[in-house]
């Protein structure tokens, strides 16, 4: 009886411990939600009806804003941007279930080569991407000069085409990396029980589709937020082809004179706008598969589809089909460049060399803000990383606290950077807050930007954790802290490891807020990067963009590889397997 | 943990900085404005720190700025913008330095005396590509410009994108005869096959691949292409337009900073600092010209006998930009 009463009243303190920790954690993601991201962004977005805010020039509440915000040229940007937003989430989507059904399901072993390539694309900057197919297909361009005049394809790239493919295929990892896991919760109990009860050929694909459908909609909404606020094909691909994208038409309202910060920060409005129906449709869809609920954790295998031989080559076709547009062209056109000595004379062997590459080694002052902005992104990415993994415990809970936190999490990934850098200047210069000008600020930044896609990428292996297993270690007596150390860091070492590299890679080459914040004196790469391409000279800037990419995608390989070889073996785990496995 | 504290040591560090004696914030998009400052600092013992970002992000900052302001002096091309700052009442008025202007320099004084020139170029020259025209065939008027022999070859960027390029249309529009007559040329313009562009990189971009031929660009950047042996040669059709490179001196800032930014300006336009000037950025901003008597630009700036060219007026022009610009994106981009 006395043991029974023991072991009843144990679970008390640990529940209100529990509490208390729960208390804990969600204060400090909300606070850091307010300060970081919500307190700057809304101090821009007022801007929008208080034109008079901050020492600016307007007065009162004006709704003046919105209707230029709704007018020619910035009109055809939101037009624009929701028709190609939309056309390269479905793109995405659709190709992201492709691969992740050839790596998950079927029995071609591509499952190392698809990751590596993700990765790689996650890690290139989408401007890249963009300037690699203009270079290859603009008028006059490698094509052109090699002899082929394919002017289907040159139209295609001058177009919204070009920019909703090239924006498609940058975003495939994001669908990739949502979609993946989830082929695996729908386990092999299910395609039996559903034998058994004679759902066959379509009706079966049918409940498949039904199964995934959270899933897709949780990709679509992250690949169409992506898509919206992406900055680097809409400066590039969409500027030099006349489709104005609504990213663009904010930057022009602030960095081109005479600047609008209210029309900037109205159509800040119609982005967030724009990814609310998003977040709306995706958790419409959730609520629908509620219905639908399978719950994993130990579900079986399910059957791995054996490919024959004329699948397997339409498999392996079409996925280096893929990885020739997404990586393969883009990465040659720029090195391509690289080596090009002067542009106007063209594809020949005389013109090339590594004369552009002996100019950047002779740029010695790229030294102090390569290691200022190494040193800023490996604390900013650790902050952002504690900050994500906060969040996403409060996310994969569910509650309505996460619901709202979601909402605001996905509306700071489809505002663009520019917009949260100009916030922090409104926010933070202030008598009773000086932060600005600080490279705390500057961190901070760095640090909110990162945040809302690590705790995305997070969230996935997070809520594949499932409490029970804290539950039943516990039961079986493994301490607090030891839930800790033998179940809760095994299991996210990778996931964490991975979305590290990813922030801090992505802080290193970040522009806006670097541009904006950055302490008098004291530049960070971005900036430096572009100081020395000041005067127009192509060759250069790609050799420094191609030894820039170089060196971060080096010193991630090098951490990578460091770090697995220092974790035990079963703390490691790829980002997108189950724990079933 | 760690992380955290080291970022509250990084900010202490920074906030002690702060508290610190004055020193000179440089807001400057100039190519050679580093070694100016290294330089200055190296004359006066001077503190100086330099932002240096291209315009669009500058003026940005300086207009976000406003409630209170971090920078001492800014410095860039382009004389509207520096006007719309002082008509905000953001720049020191009724001073300049007593030096010997030559008649450029002092054809671009302002009457107010609120912002002090510092050198020159012109808004809008012919770059030629002369592999796609070629170089006997290079047009030399504006007037040119509207032959069917050169129907789809012209491209130029967007004012209401580029910094620079407004003072070049605000220019056109003035030899034009005025507003009225210069949007009528740039219609036929479009209806000769006109690009219109970005920015100056994807002009330039267009105008060496050959997917145009004639690239309407600032000076600076002409030359620029010339010097890294692009297969381009210059032209000054009649009038170009002047676009001065500018230093506005923040009006709220404290005695000492405004002391050190006057001192700058007269360091920026003795010999010491002309010399700086014209060898900082020899591929791009240092091929300017001087507005003193008796210096000469670099050698690969185009000397000015036989250019006409005009200085446009941005108390004239300068209001109107908003409205030009508008017009431009919807009549002429489209």
């Amino acid at each position: 009886m006395a043991r029974a009463s023991t072991l009843h009243r144990r679970p008390a303190p640990m529940g209100a411990g529990r509490l208390l920790a729960r208390v804990a954690l969600g204060s400090t993601g909300l606070a850091a939600i307010l300060l970081l991201l919500v307190y700057p962004l809304v101090s821009f977005l007022l801007l929008a009806v208080f034109p008079g805010l901050f020492g600016q020039s307007g007065q009162g509440f004006s709704l003046a804003a919105f209707a230029q915000a709704l007018d020619g040229y910035a009109l055809q940007s939101v037009l624009n941007s929701l028709a190609i937003g939309l056309s390269s989430g479905a793109l995405a989507v659709g190709l992201g279930l492709y691969v992740s059904w050839l790596t998950q399901r079927t029995t071609l072993s591509v499952r190392r080569l698809v990751d590596g390539a993700v990765w790689l694309l996650l890690l290139t900057p989408s401007y890249l991407l963009a300037i690699g197919w203009l270079v290859l297909t603009q008028h006059g361009g490698l094509l052109n000069q090699a002899g082929l005049h394919w002017g289907w394809l040159e139209a295609a790239f001058s177009g919204p085409i070009g920019v909703a493919l090239v924006l498609a295929v940058k975003h495939i990892p994001f669908a990739y990396l949502a979609i993946a896991p989830s082929w695996n919760t729908i386990g092999g109990e299910l395609e039996e029980a559903a034998q058994v009860h004679g759902i066959r050929g379509g009706q079966a694909t049918l409940l498949l589709a039904k199964l995934l459908l959270p899933a897709i909609a949780a990709a679509f909404a992250v690949v169409f937020a992506e898509a919206l606020s992406d900055f680097g094909v809409a400066a590039t691909l969409g500027a030099s082809s006349n489709v104005p994208l609504l990213t663009y038409s904010i930057y022009r309202a602030l960095y081109a004179n005479p600047l609008n910060f209210p029309l900037a920060a109205a159509s800040s409005w119609i982005l967030l706008a724009l990814a609310g129906i998003a977040v709306w449709a995706q958790a419409r869809v959730n609520r629908r598969a509620a219905a639908y609920a399978v719950l994993s954790g130990r579900g079986r295998l399910a059957r791995r589809v054996v490919l024959g031989g004329y699948g397997k080559a339409v498999a392996w076709f079409s996925l280096g089909l893929l990885g020739l547009v997404a990586l393969a062209i883009p990465a040659l056109a720029t090195v391509f460049m690289s080596f090009t000595k002067v542009l106007g004379d063209g594809l020949n062997w005389a013109n090339l060399g590594l004369d552009n590459y002996q100019t950047v080694l002779r740029q010695g002052d790229l030294l102090g803000p390569l290691t200022y902005s190494g040193m800023l992104a490996g604390l900013a990415a650790t902050t952002a990383l504690v900050l994500a993994l906060v969040l996403a415990s409060v996310l994969s809970s569910g509650s309505r606290l996460a619901r709202g936190l979601d909402v605001v999490l996905l509306g700071t990934l489809a505002l663009p950077g520019l917009v949260l850098a100009a916030g922090y200047i409104f926010a933070y210069n202030q008598p009773f807050l000086p932060l600005y000008g600080t490279s705390l600020l500057l961190g901070m930044a760095y640090a909110a930007g990162a945040m809302p896609s690590s705790s995305r990428i997070l969230l996935g292996p997070l809520t594949q954790l499932h409490h029970s297993l804290g539950e039943a270690a516990r039961v079986h007596g493994v301490s607090g802290l030891g839930v800790l150390r033998r179940i809760t860091l095994p299991l996210l070492a990778q996931p964490l490891l991975y979305a590290w590299l990813l922030a801090a890679s992505g802080i290193v080459f970040e522009l806006p807020a670097s541009e904006l914040l950055y302490p008098p004196g004291q530049p960070p790469l971005a900036v430096a990067l572009l100081k020395s391409v000041h005067n127009f000279d192509f060759g250069l800037s790609t050799a420094l963009e191609v030894v820039a990419v170089a060196i971060v995608v080096g010193t991630v390989w090098l951490i990578r590889a460091v770090v697995t070889r220092l974790l035990p073996p079963n703390w490691q785990r790829r980002l997108n397997e189950q724990h079933s496995h | 943990m760690k992380s955290l504290t080291l970022l509250a040591l990084t900010a202490l560090t920074a906030l002690s900085s702060a508290l610190a004696a004055p020193t000179l914030v440089v807001y400057s998009a100039q190519g050679y404005d580093q070694d100016v400052v290294d330089a200055f600092q190296k004359a006066t013992g001077i503190e100086t720190k330099l932002v240096d970002l291209s315009t669009g992000p500058l003026v940005a900052k300086v207009e976000a700025e406003k409630q209170n302001p971090q920078w001492g002096l800014v410095w860039f091309d382009g004389a509207e913008a520096m006007r719309s700052l002082a008509d905000q009442g953001l720049l020191l008025k009724g001073w300049t330095p007593q030096v010997n202007w030559n008649a450029m320099g002092k054809a671009l004084l302002p009457t107010d005396k609120s912002y002090i020139p510092v050198s020159a170029t012109f808004a809008g020259v012919l770059v030629v590509n002369t592999k796609v025209v070629p170089a006997d065939k290079a047009p030399r008027s504006w007037r040119d410009l509207l032959k069917p022999e050169y129907k789809g070859l012209v491209g130029m960027n967007n004012p209401s994108i580029s910094g620079p390029t407004y003072p070049l249309v605000a220019g056109v529009l003035q030899a034009q005869g005025g507003e009225a007559g210069g949007k009528k040329y740039f219609e036929q313009l479009k209806a000769n096959g006109l690009h219109v562009f970005d920015t100056n990189g994807v002009t330039l971009k267009a105008l060496y691949s050959g997917a145009i031929g004639i690239a309407i660009v600032q000076s600076s950047a002409g030359i620029g292409a010339v010097l890294k042996k692009e297969p381009v040669q210059l032209a000054y059709p009649e009038p170009v337009s002047l676009l001065p490179g500018s230093i506005g001196i923040n009006a709220k800032a404290s005695p000492e900073v405004v002391a050190a930014a006057k001192k700058f300006v007269e360091f920026v336009l003795s010999p010491e600092g002309q010399k700086v000037m014209l060898s900082g950025d020899t591929g791009g901003d240092s091929n300017y010209y001087p507005l003193l008597e008796g210096l000469k630009p670099s050698a690969a700036v185009t000397p000015l006998i036989g250019i006409k060219y005009q200085s446009v007026d941005p108390t004239v022009w300068g209001s109107r930009e908003g409205e030009i610009n508008t017009w431009f994106t919807n009549t002429i981009v489209r």
